[in-house]
């Protein structure tokens, strides 16, 4: 649902690297060099962000949704 | 006997030993896995959580936050650690981070990093919580691990017989750890601390390449997630080895 913090294999700290991993592919980087500069080497890592998928931002939306009728004072 | 060091920054220690047996070496790499202690969460309790994500998917992922663990916690075993989220998003989606993660009782023992999302609030959405560190070892769980690589293999010796043969260049580019270069014309094996023996140059060549293991040559490489820094642990899992070498020979006199 969130992106993965520690790698499933070996343990090493991912959860601070998916964003600016996104970031540098939004530039136009190359998925592989985004990897390489941010320093994850080894492939159990690399398979880690190249196939997180952040589902919470697909159900985000709803939540606002609420958020605002209840504003207004609807039921929801 | 000699230890020689081949790489060492804070997180990382790649270590060359030599004349000491592979059994011992092999026990300071897996006293570094799972018998260091560190600090982690192990106990949350949850005040309030109105967000998407459940109070037992954001407990785990606090457990696998890495905390920084000072060297004088290591020998407390019942250390307890209070730490404080409390978090609301107002009009727009909020990212939590582990930098909002507040250390109540001892202001060094805080995340390694402050960037790591724990979850997503919506708009009017809240979280409060307490987390608890508690000092464990990597054998209970792997979220107190100190190392995500800890590695002993053989050192390598690369031995190339004619440096001006003709498949200087595949066997350059059919190395996938770049263990060797041509300078001037000359294969040269130029970081052969590198190589893995996969024997992918010895497909290419197997005539002009020997490809060996150094008797009584070991490197030892460990990577450190932050808790604690590489050489520490190295020096911890000596020390706890000593310890429980200690404590054996006791048991046996006493037989």
């Amino acid at each position: 649902m969130l992106s993965p913090i520690r790698c499933f294999s070996c343990g090493a700290l991912l959860g601070d690297k998916y964003e600016k991993f996104n970031a540098l592919v939004a530039k136009g980087m190359e998925p592989s060099k985004a990897l390489d500069k941010l320093g994850i080497k080894r492939y159990c890592c690399r398979r880690m962000i190249l196939s997180n998928f952040e589902a919470i931002n697909k159900m985000l939306p709803y939540a606002e949704a609420a958020a605002l009728l209840n504003d207004k004072g609807d039921e929801i | 006997m000699t230890v020689e060091v081949l790489e060492k920054d804070k997180l990382n220690l790649t270590i060359k030993i030599e004349g000491y047996p592979l059994d011992l070496i092999n026990g300071l790499r897996r006293y570094a896995m799972s018998e260091v202690p560190t600090l982690a969460v192990e106990d949350v309790v949850i005040i309030e959580n109105s967000s998407l994500v459940y109070d037992e998917i954001i407990a785990h992922r606090l457990g696998l936050v890495p905390l920084k663990t000072p060297k004088k916690y290591l020998e407390m075993k019942d250390a307890q650690l209070m730490l404080v989220l409390d978090a609301s998003a107002n009009d727009s989606v909020r990212t939590v981070y582990s930098g909002d993660l507040v250390p109540v009782e001892d202001k060094e023992v805080k995340p390694v990093s402050n960037e790591i999302p724990i979850l997503k609030l919506a708009p009017k959405q809240n979280i409060k919580l307490e987390a608890y560190a508690k000092l464990g070892k990597g054998k209970k769980h792997s979220k107190y691990s100190p190392t995500s690589k800890s590695i002993v293999k053989p050192t390598p010796v690369i031995n190339i017989i004619n440096p001006k043969t003709d498949s200087a260049k595949q066997i350059v580019d059919s190395c996938p750890r770049n263990v060797f270069e041509i300078i001037n014309g000359n294969l040269v094996a130029k970081n052969p601390y590198a190589c893995t023996f996969c024997e992918e140059c010895l497909k290419v060549d197997r005539k002009n390449l020997e490809i060996s293991e150094k008797p009584g040559s070991y490197i030892l490489s460990i990577e450190s997630i932050g808790q604690l820094e590489a050489k520490d642990i190295i020096l911890e899992s000596v020390n706890l080895i000593i310890k429980d070498l200690d404590e054996f020979n006791k048991r046996l006199e006493a037989l």
